[in-house]
């Protein structure tokens, strides 16, 4: 009887989504806000990656909620599992060498290929949250690989504070500067060099860091109640 | 194009339907991974190298680290 | 002239710096979260009277919308924003003395990232940042539910983060849709293309704006996971939550429904929905023995009425469902602040263990019975003016129909004075305390008891404060055009 039920309800979700979506052309360039987008873009941010310019420039102020929902999980995270009680610790068997070797040679190329992702953020595909994942997931393998080598949970929490300070007094400096919150107003320079787009790598390198520490704090905060 | 977009489509359905049918927890974590991998793949071959890039890190590593621990601290049978 | 971007930043900035203080500057981290509400309620009061006249458009980033993302700062914008503030003042000077379990610093910092999602939520013009406002809230919710570690709490916390996070996706289903649809986010901008599609592709999505915003709100059948959440987080938080959290659901439900899809004809279903959710919440309040369960469920059903007086659809009937927010909040707020002190000085949740407390606690039991006058909707407290400007909206519409709602609405207030009165005579009139456990709640609870008593009476007494900004906050939900103007201009 169950199933029967929400197999109907999944009919009638999916014949509602086939209705609204039926209409819209796939893959063509179309509505007036993109264009927008598309054609004044990099003229505007000085970004080359357009996503890049949409992200942080026309919608600054959603990153910075995304930023904020992402602080928020590792806050709640930490408060929840602080106060629980019944730490009992599984047994771990200890690494091979063939990982623990493995494990320290890659750890630097992992973080610095995360750094070049968020550092280029406006030129080539990638970001802050791309890098900040790819630094967390480096910080994942050495858990795996040195599971004896922890770095300090309270410098995790310093990262993500003063990451998500940074992204608002680059705003306020903003409005200070232009009138308006996150404008960017320092020179946009010339379009695909590194040092371009005025305030975007500034906020990326802030999001880089601050995602990689706080996704990295939550797998710490994980195994270490494990 | 065509073949490889529906394939990857099909492979996103079966992770899917895998994850959900499944009984053990820890192969329903790797069919969810598969999902994640199919996707980022998909985005990419639809020109949306950003989000292949999120969705590969978050979606196929860290998500399915974080469901691994989570059923390391308690059962693995559902 | 101050920014209204502030009240937004302020609140944020505060969350980010309380992590930090955790070297050395632990103790003053309770202080920060009171002072930077009196910071957001000094700044909303002194917006209010300009906005009233003309709204303020803020353009984030200097691009001016659909491009960028703008605010929206209109007369309904900071009424919420004033009341969010005012209650998250009064709230965090009774958490100053009341919170001493669990991390303490956490809970500062996830209160005001509470309070941010809901000021984000009333203030912008942007669906998606409206959304994205929205998690902030809900996450940091759940969040507050579950963090002192017990049991129960952690337990209920999880029922809501489910339902929570499937109603959230629901919303960001309904948001590509409408994005897809019309290649824009901007709700103005949104509002005024939308004539120009067929209703029927427009139903979907505005089916899954109500389910998923009504997990939130609590709108009957989607609010099971209310009176275990409510009633199982410290008194502080389900203050909060009570008094804010769930009526920001129905704020952007009818953003939603009046300004985005004009939707005028779905009205008699939100009444009834409303309807339901009155009567279902205060006949499940009756039969409760715990007493915050009992304001739990009778939050469900002052929701429903606030969504009765909307779907009355007329300005007044839209004003008094604004009173009766306001009503709400401040004595919602008011009675989960007093029983605080009442459970944590008898021990037990049960409504028979608050017996004879009304000798012993005096101020405290004298605080309750107003609050709980107020919300049966006695004068001279303020719930005589909102509930009686929902009664008089309806008789208004002068249609049979109404009438038989009206009377079913008056019923379920028969029987939430039952309740209330079985309390305040467990209180007053029934048993003896022997034990001299049972004293008055410290001078840092009754503060802002003290306050909320008498806001109450105050605007009870006079609720002409209040008739200008309720009357443009619902003339600026029904004007459409108006709105989509101001904000495009």
């Amino acid at each position: 009887m169950r199933k029967i039920f929400s197999l109907i309800i999944l009919i009638i979700l999916a014949l509602g989504v086939y209705i609204c979506i039926s209409e819209i052309p796939f893959g063509k360039p179309g509505t007036a806000v993109g264009n927008y987008y598309i054609e004044k873009g990099i003229e505007e941010t000085g970004a080359v990656n357009i996503v890049t310019s949409i992200v942080l420039n026309y919608r600054g102020f959603d990153t910075l909620g995304e930023v904020t929902i992402l602080f928020l999980a590792s806050l709640g995270l930490g408060a929840i599992l602080a106060t629980v009680q019944n730490k009992t610790r599984g047994v771990i068997t200890p690494p091979s060498l063939i990982l623990t070797t493995a494990c320290r040679f890659l750890f630097p190329f992992i973080l610095m290929f995360g750094a070049y992702i968020f550092l280029h953020g406006h030129l080539t595909p990638g970001g802050g949250f791309q890098g900040g994942a790819i630094i967390a997931s480096g910080f994942l393998l050495r858990y795996l690989g040195c599971p004896q080598k922890r770095i300090r949970q309270s410098s995790f929490v310093a990262i993500e504070s003063l990451g998500g300070i940074a992204f608002i007094i680059i705003g306020l400096l903003g409005f200070t500067a232009g009138g308006f919150f996150l404008f960017n107003f320092l020179p946009k320079g010339v379009a695909n060099t590194l040092l371009s787009a005025g305030i975007i790598p500034l906020i990326y390198i802030a999001i880089g860091l601050k995602v990689g520490a706080e996704m990295a704090g939550i797998i710490d905060t994980l195994i270490e109640e494990s | 194009m065509i073949i490889i977009i529906t394939s990857l489509v099909i492979t996103m359905l079966a992770g899917a339907i895998a994850a959900c049918a499944l009984r053990d927890l820890l192969s329903a974590a790797i069919a969810s991974c598969l999902v994640s991998l199919a996707a980022a793949i998909l985005f990419y071959f639809l020109q949306a190298p950003d989000v292949a890039m999120a969705e590969a890190s978050i979606g196929a590593a860290l998500v399915t680290a974080i469901l691994v621990i989570a059923i390391r601290r308690t059962e693995r049978q559902e | 002239m101050v920014n209204p971007i502030l009240l937004i930043i302020a609140p944020l900035s505060a969350a980010f710096i309380i992590p930090l203080m955790g070297y050395g500057l632990k103790r003053i981290v309770k202080f920060i979260p009171p002072l930077v509400m009196g910071f957001n309620l000094v700044v909303s009061l002194s917006l209010a009277p300009k906005v009233i006249k003309n709204p303020i458009i803020v353009f984030l980033g200097g691009f001016p919308p659909p491009f960028g993302i703008n605010l929206y700062v209109g007369p309904l914008g900071i009424l919420f924003s004033c009341v969010i503030s005012l209650v998250g003042f009064i709230v965090s000077i009774y958490a100053l003395n009341y919170i001493k379990q669990g991390a303490e610093q956490k809970y500062h910092a996830l209160y005001l990232l509470l309070l941010t999602g809901a000021t984000g939520i009333v203030l912008t013009g942007d669906i998606f940042n409206l959304f994205v406002f929205y998690e902030i809230l809900c996450i940091s919710s759940y969040a507050l539910v579950g963090y002192t570690g017990e049991k129960a709490g952690i337990e209920s916390a999880s029922k809501y983060l489910i339902q929570g996070s499937l109603g959230s996706s629901l919303i960001l289903i309904a948001i590509a849709l409408l994005y897809g649809k019309f290649g824009t986010l901007n709700m103005a901008d949104m509002a005024s293309r939308i004539d120009s599609v067929h209703t029927m592709e427009l139903f979907f999505p505005l089916v899954l704006f109500i389910t998923g915003m009504g997990v939130e709100s609590a709108i009957f059948p989607l609010n099971a996971w209310l009176p275990d959440a409510h009633s199982s987080a410290p008194s502080t938080i389900s203050a909060i939550l009570s008094g804010i959290a769930i009526k920001i659901g129905i704020y952007a439900l009818c953003r939603v429904i009046f300004t985005i899809f004009g939707a005028t004809d779905i009205l008699q279903f939100l009444m009834l929905l409303g309807l339901v959710t009155l009567l279902v919440g205060e006949f499940s309040a009756f039969s409760q023995d715990n007493i915050k369960r009992m304001l739990a469920y009778s939050s469900t059903g002052q929701i429903g009425l606030i969504v009765f007086a909307m779907g009355v659809g007329t300005q007044y009937g839209i004003s008094g469902g604004l009173f009766q927010f306001t009503t709400h909040a401040l004595s919602k707020s008011l009675l989960f602040l007093t029983t605080g002190y009442m459970i944590y000085r008898a021990g037990s949740m049960k409504i028979s263990a608050l017996e004879g407390m009304g000798k012993k606690m005096p101020l405290t039991s004298v605080a309750f019975t107003i609050g709980a006058f107020s919300l049966i909707g006695l004068p001279p407290f303020i719930g005589f003016p909102s509930k009686f400007m929902i009664v008089y909206s309806v008789l208004a519409r002068q249609s049979g129909l109404y009438i038989v709602f009206l009377a079913l609405v008056l019923a379920g207030t028969v029987i939430e004075g039952a309740y209330f009165f079985k309390v305040i005579q467990a209180i007053y009139f029934k048993g003896e305390r022997k034990d001299d456990r049972a004293k008055e709640a410290p001078l840092s609870a009754l503060i802002p008891v003290i306050i909320l008593v008498l806001l109450i009476i105050g605007i009870g007494i006079y609720p002409k404060v209040l008739t200008s900004i309720l009357d443009s906050s619902a003339a600026e939900l029904l004007d459409r055009i108006g709105y989509i103007k101001e904000a495009l201009k």
